[in-house]
């Protein structure tokens, strides 16, 4: 298990557990960033820059310091 | 008659602004970015005898609001009668989420599958009939560009229904997982070239050199086409054709104060300040091309997608000033014209966030208007000059937004943002938005800018101007290094922001001066326009202080710099 911050560019997770607190569960839950939900980080930005990932058709991108609270199953 | 509210409600970068145009023939601002709409936008629709109040509303994920704009719609959901919901057909799961919150509401529904001919680029094919059966309201897949599918949308309205489907909230994404496997089926398709363009824009190499050339590309095109459209167009048009009409009228017997005013105190058309002179050739001649080329040039950012994605990249750099990727929408928006891109900042969620993308929107570079200036008094000092002030002001806003970060409590917030696919953009959106902002510089801006060269022109010709000059003058002047009949100018710039510095042109400055003067007037005060914006978006006292900094920092730039370069 790993953060989404940790998992490889091009590699697929599952999300495990949404480390936050209400809001932040609330948050993830309105895109659809869920346990059990697949998610896909297609690249990151350098210098601290957000993670990119797809979930469905969905792009987002996700700040670091949040990304790093996606703990993730890798696939 | 009582008159039905329908509101469109749906995820942002839905396509609800353009459906809300279609419906009401409304000219509003599209784009392909999540968050163009912060306000509500109310318009008719009749259908029949039956008059509807069509009712456009800022974007939402879910019900729980993060900011201002949000917490606007779940309100205005409140209050209609009939819903809309707005559904990118691409993104189904992710806006049933939505729909099945809008279903709670107990209120009659209508969803529409909107960006219908996306799917089948993409390879998604949806049953739409069944997707009707399960919910029990009309659904009706529609292609708001086109226009397709909002005929059958207006013949359905009255048919709008409160949904029976009933589900727990707690089993909400296994209900959707359901909805979602009976209707849609998605076959596999090999990238397009857009999704490769995607892949190298949004890595940080090359996306951030391809950013780099994009923004320096961007510049050129807007200060070449600006330049060459001033010279070989309106320039031309301008004293071939308009003067001897205006000179024709100047022979004429009129009362000399009347002339004064008309025609100004001197034959150069820059520094006469005459109503029908300067008046008509700042607006018109000088600020206008660069106008149109600015705005050709950023929806065409905008509506490509590219904006959201130069966010995400920007964002670990904008970390370091305590602001978020996002906010680079805001600034940029700002280089047209700072009142929209002040409205923009709404969508940012922490004060924090929103006073220093305020003072970096405010301090990092003027206005188009005021850029068109700098540009057409500057250059005769060379393009260095002009380069020398751009720079200082980037130097400048940026230093004050990481001193900010420092002082300021609390920290940055986290970008969360949807990107949404590129796409090319709708050539009749783009226009009508070109339209849109054009429009609301001719005569929203120009009025003013006529007035402003008025206004000046009188407190001349009264002698005002003098007299400050008379009491101020030599302080001021020796603290800026500037002639003291220039304090007239300094003082009253914030009047009429945009002229101030075309109010430089009669005083012959030396290079450095016009340096310390342009700066000094970029920064110092907003313009009316964007005062009251402040005021409206951050409250009295965050505006002031915003205000007073802004002062403070310009006078210690004006300072520091006439002390150094007096040594250079």
């Amino acid at each position: 298990m790993k953060s989404l911050v940790q998992l490889e560019k091009g590699k697929t997770g599952i999300v495990i557990e949404l480390k936050g607190g209400h809001n932040f569960i609330y948050k993830m839950d309105a895109l659809g960033i869920r346990p059990g939900v697949k998610i896909k980080k297609t690249s990151e930005i350098n210098v601290s820059g957000p993670v990119i990932v797809e979930i469905g058709n969905t792009k987002m991108a996700i700040g670091k310091k949040m990304a790093q609270k996606i703990i993730i199953k890798e696939l | 008659m009582e008159v039905k509210k329908i509101v469109l409600a749906g995820n942002p970068n839905s396509g609800k602004s353009a459906i809300f145009s279609r419906l009401t023939g409304i000219d509003v601002i599209s784009s392909n970015y999540p968050g163009t709409t912060i306000e509500i936008m109310r318009g008719m629709l009749k259908i029949k005898d039956k008059k509807y109040e069509i009712i456009d509303s800022p974007g939402i994920y879910s019900f729980n609001f993060t900011n201002i704009a949000e917490e606007i719609t779940a309100k205005t959901i409140d209050e209609a009668d009939i819903l809309i919901n707005v559904v990118d057909s691409t993104n189904l799961e992710r806006c049933l989420n939505l729909t099945l919150q809008l279903i709670k509401k107990q209120k009659q529904l209508i969803l529409i599958l909107n960006f219908w001919d996306e799917t089948k680029h993409k390879g998604i094919e949806i049953d739409y009939k069944k997707l009707q059966e399960i919910l029990g309201i009309p659904v009706i897949p529609v292609c708001a560009i086109t226009g397709e599918g909002i005929k059958e949308l207006v013949e359905r309205i009255q048919d709008a229904r409160i949904s029976k489907f009933d589900f727990y909230d707690e089993k909400k994404w296994e209900k959707i997982g359901e909805i979602v496997e009976n209707i849609q089926k998605v076959h596999h398709k090999h990238h397009t070239l857009l999704e490769r363009i995607d892949e190298l824009t949004i890595n940080t190499v090359p996306g951030i050199f391809i950013a780099i050339f994009i923004l320096i590309l961007s510049f050129f095109l807007i200060r070449i086409t600006g330049e060459s459209l001033i010279n070989n167009f309106l320039d031309p048009i301008f004293n071939n054709f308009y003067m001897p009409f205006v000179n024709n009228l100047n022979n004429t017997n009129i009362p000399e104060f009347f002339k004064k005013i008309l025609f100004g105190t001197n034959n150069e058309v820059m520094e006469s300040f005459g109503i029908i002179t300067t008046g008509i050739y700042i607006p018109f001649v000088i600020v206008l091309p660069y106008i149109f080329v600015f705005y050709v040039v950023l929806s065409f950012l905008e509506d490509s997608g590219y904006l959201p994605r130069l966010s995400v990249l920007l964002d670990g750099i904008l970390h370091r000033f305590g602001i978020h990727g996002y906010s680079s929408i805001p600034i940029l928006l700002g280089l047209g014209c700072k009142v929209p891109a002040l409205f923009s900042i709404r969508i940012l969620e922490s004060e924090r966030e929103k006073i220093i993308t305020t003072i970096l929107v405010l301090l990092s570079a003027p206005c188009m208007p005021q850029t068109a200036m700098i540009l057409a008094l500057g250059i005769t000092y060379g393009i260095k000059v002009v380069v020398f002030i751009f720079v200082l002001l980037l130097v400048i806003s940026i230093t004050t937004s990481f001193l900010l970060n420092k002082f300021l409590k609390g920290e940055a917030q986290e970008l969360f943002l949807e990107i949404p696919p590129y796409r090319f953009p709708a050539f009749n959106i783009f226009i009508k938005k070109l339209w849109i902002r054009i429009k609301n510089f001719l005569f929203e801006a120009v009025p003013l800018i006529i007035f402003g060269v008025f206004l000046i022109n009188i407190l001349d010709i009264t002698g005002f101007l003098n007299f400050l000059t008379f009491i101020l003058g030599k302080q001021f002047a020796f603290i800026l290094g500037m002639p003291p009949e220039i304090t007239s100018v300094m003082l009253l710039g914030f009047l009429k922001k945009d002229v101030s510095i075309s109010m430089l042109a009669p005083f012959a400055l030396n290079a450095k001066q016009f340096i310390i003067a342009s700066v000094f007037l970029v920064i110092y005060l907003p313009c009316t326009a964007s005062f009251f914006t402040l005021i409206k978006e951050l409250g009295l006292k965050i505006a002031f202080k915003i205000i007073l900094l802004n002062l403070i920092i310009a006078f210690m730039v004006a300072v520091i710099l006439n002390i150094i370069l007096q040594i250079i």
